[in-house]
């Protein structure tokens, strides 16, 4: 047999030793003379560096690879901190309860959350400690003579400062003594934005919203977003319920209440929807809770991750083949130089480790490379979601392994090709 | 079995009856028909022939690359024809230096590195392999090309280099493949005198494969191959 034409059965051979290659490499690290490996570490990146085309070709491979399978596991630790980290900000026993959309026009105005539905709802539902009745409209909003474009107007009763975790930095939040009056607590970047038009301090200053003047008796503290508030709170006007109710003609949208001690999300959500549909004929509500969006959140994160995966194996798959084709390409060139190097007493292994190690090389270089991809992406969405990015080490370790494993893998066949080289055939090749 | 007796006794290498034959299918080609060959410590001994008679496949017996098809071959008092690979690799490593006819310096590495590669074989620490080396190439008087690559040398030099490479292990016999076949006249004469010089100094056993009657003149011991049997020729 001539020793370039590869068989299948050599080919099946080559997986089923590739399969046990982990082990050959543990022998290889435990047997290798020092002077060898460092000789043969010397010599792997000095051939790897000869044929630059090829192994550039399967550096992309290798190194595309190793950034999905990091970034994978880079990206599945921030959404699960960044998801925790929303949920502890609100708390996860909050729960948003929605008026659904009815099914005729008419059932949609009779079918009305009430002010007073609401109120019973802790007192009748063991489930659920706290509600807080709420609503959202439009409007343009104007200070000093300059127009700041249409914002989100909230209707809200005191309590919602409380479930929805809204802090005054600066006066009050509306009370419910307000009733009807033309108070208002803007959002942080709202205040913001006043300030910046010339207002020294914002509490008492006087700004338009759709037209009529209100009195700002509050400014927020920075609020961070939340999948269960449904407005964003540092851009929006908040303003008494009955005021906005009275002002904009608008119905109770939304009800953020808190669940009991303990309580289950399910069962609360379905006695909330009870309590509602008792109340009002024809009224439905949607009951959003913690764990609802934990479940989305999680259903989005593991396409993700699912996608990451695929990327990830069929680039280290086309890397590794080109890894192998590197290694077998080196191993067909410098035949001349096995058979000098197993007359002057190399033994096969000898020659295995040499190949193996230069697979390694080639590998953990792609490994680098795709370490430094699989970080770096991340962190570039990270700052473009406005996320906050978390190296994980156990990402780069990932990435190492994935690294060292492929190098081993796609290594084994070639390495085991050259140590069965007959010395002489090779050592007269040309 | 090897003894000390034998171990250090005059003959180096004893071959009996060896043959080798290559069978292509059905198609049976026998090489070596049979070969009777003692060579002695301290010889300087010609293997001559025609291309195909047989020569290189005799020196890759010889030399622990081959195995005979039949026969018996002892080196240095130990019966090797049965020994595994790792076993050959070690004799190879330990007693045997190859000198080829297109000197086969590995090309990415300095003439000192070349020169080391058997050493790395033992074992030996990074140091030491090199302070050898250097000291093997000086003794050649390629000291100051220690760092050079091989193809930054002339072929005198670098088959100076490979014997230096197959000198710095110390072994029992070093086999040179045509040393001369890839030089001009002058320089294989040069690299001639080299080896007889090695010899008469360090009573150092060297074969050499040669089809060049020049070369073969300056041998102590003559041989010739001929249709796969090996004749010795008259002394003198």
């Amino acid at each position: 047999m001539k020793p370039s034409t590869m068989r299948l059965a050599d080919a099946r051979r080559g997986i089923a030793k590739a399969l046990a290659a982990p082990a050959a490499l543990g022998d290889a690290l435990q047997g290798a003379r020092t002077a060898a490996l460092k000789a043969d570490v010397k010599q792997a990146l000095a051939s790897l560096a000869v044929n630059r085309q090829r192994t550039v070709l399967a550096l992309v491979g290798l190194a595309l690879g190793v950034a999905a399978v990091t970034a994978m596991v880079s990206v599945g630790a921030t959404a699960k901190a960044e998801a925790l980290k929303r949920f502890q900000d609100l708390g996860t026993e909050t729960l948003l309860i929605r008026k659904r959309p009815g099914s005729s026009p008419a059932q949609r105005a009779s079918a009305v959350i009430r002010v007073e539905d609401v109120a019973t709802l802790p007192r009748q539902t063991a489930t659920i400690a706290a509600a807080a009745p709420a609503l959202q409209v439009y409007g343009a909003l104007g200070y000093g003579g300059r127009s700041f474009g249409t914002k989100s107007i909230v209707g809200a009763v005191q309590g919602v400062a409380d479930l929805s975790k809204l802090r005054a930095s600066a006066g009050r939040f509306l009370s419910d003594l307000d009733v009807h009056r033309q108070y208002c607590v803007v959002g942080h970047a709202i205040a913001q934005a006043m300030g910046a038009a010339g207002a020294g301090q914002v509490v008492g200053e006087s700004i338009t919203l759709a037209g009529r003047i209100y009195t700002v008796v509050g400014v927020l503290a920075q609020t961070p977003r939340s999948s269960l508030r449904p407005f964003r709170a540092d851009d929006s006007v908040f303003v008494p319920l009955t005021t906005a109710q009275r002002v904009f003609r608008s119905e109770i949208q939304f009800v953020v209440a808190r669940m009991s001690a303990g309580a289950d999300h399910q069962q609360a959500a379905a006695e909330a929807q009870a309590h509602f549909q008792s109340r009002v004929r024809g009224l439905r509500v949607e009951v959003q809770t913690a764990d609802d969006l934990i479940a989305a959140l999680r259903k989005q994160m593991r396409l993700f991750t699912l996608l990451l995966a695929a990327v990830g194996g069929i680039s280290l798959v086309v890397g590794g083949a080109g890894a192998m084709n590197v290694m077998l390409a080196s191993v067909a060139e410098r035949r001349r130089e096995i058979g000098v190097r197993r007359a002057f007493g190399a033994r096969r292994r000898d020659i295995r480790n040499q190949f193996l190690i230069e697979a390694l090389a080639l590998s953990l270089a792609g490994g680098a490379i795709g370490i430094a991809l699989g970080v770096a992406v991340p962190y570039a969405i990270c700052v473009y979601a406005g996320w906050s990015f978390l190296a994980s080490p156990a990402a780069m370790l990932a990435g190492f392994g994935v690294a060292s494993g492929a190098g081993v893998f796609f290594g084994a066949y070639p390495a085991r090709r050259a140590a069965r080289l007959d010395p002489i055939a090779a050592l007269r090749a040309p | 079995m090897r003894t000390n007796e034998e171990a250090s006794s005059a003959v180096l290498l004893r071959l009996r009856a060896v043959r080798k034959t290559y069978s292509v299918g059905p198609l049976k080609t026998e090489v070596l028909r049979g070969v009777d060959l003692e060579v002695l410590r301290g010889d300087l001994l010609s293997m001559m022939g025609p291309s195909g008679c047989g020569k290189s496949t005799l020196m890759n017996i010889v030399g622990l690359l081959d195995r005979p098809t039949s026969g018996r071959y002892s080196f240095a008092g130990e019966e090797v024809t049965e020994l595994d690979d790792d076993r050959l690799s070690a004799i190879r490593n330990q007693k045997i230096g190859f000198v080829f006819q297109t000197f086969n310096l590995l090309p990415r590495l300095t003439a000192v590195e070349n020169v080391g590669l058997p050493l790395v074989y033992r074992g030996l620490g990074e140091q030491e392999i090199e302070e050898r080396a250097l000291a093997g190439l000086q003794r050649l008087g390629m000291g100051d090309w220690a760092n050079r690559r091989p193809n930054e040398l002339s072929g005198g030099q670098q088959q100076r280099v490979a014997i230096a490479r197959a000198l710095v292990g110390e072994p029992d016999v070093v086999l040179a493949d045509e040393p001369t076949g890839a030089l001009d006249a002058d320089t294989g004469r040069e690299i001639m005198q080299l080896l007889i010089r090695l010899n008469a100094e360090q009573r150092l056993t060297i074969v050499v494969v040669t089809h060049d009657l020049a070369v073969d003149r300056l041998c102590s011991r003559r041989t010739r191959i001929r249709d796969g049997l090996l004749h010795e020729q008259a002394q003198g």
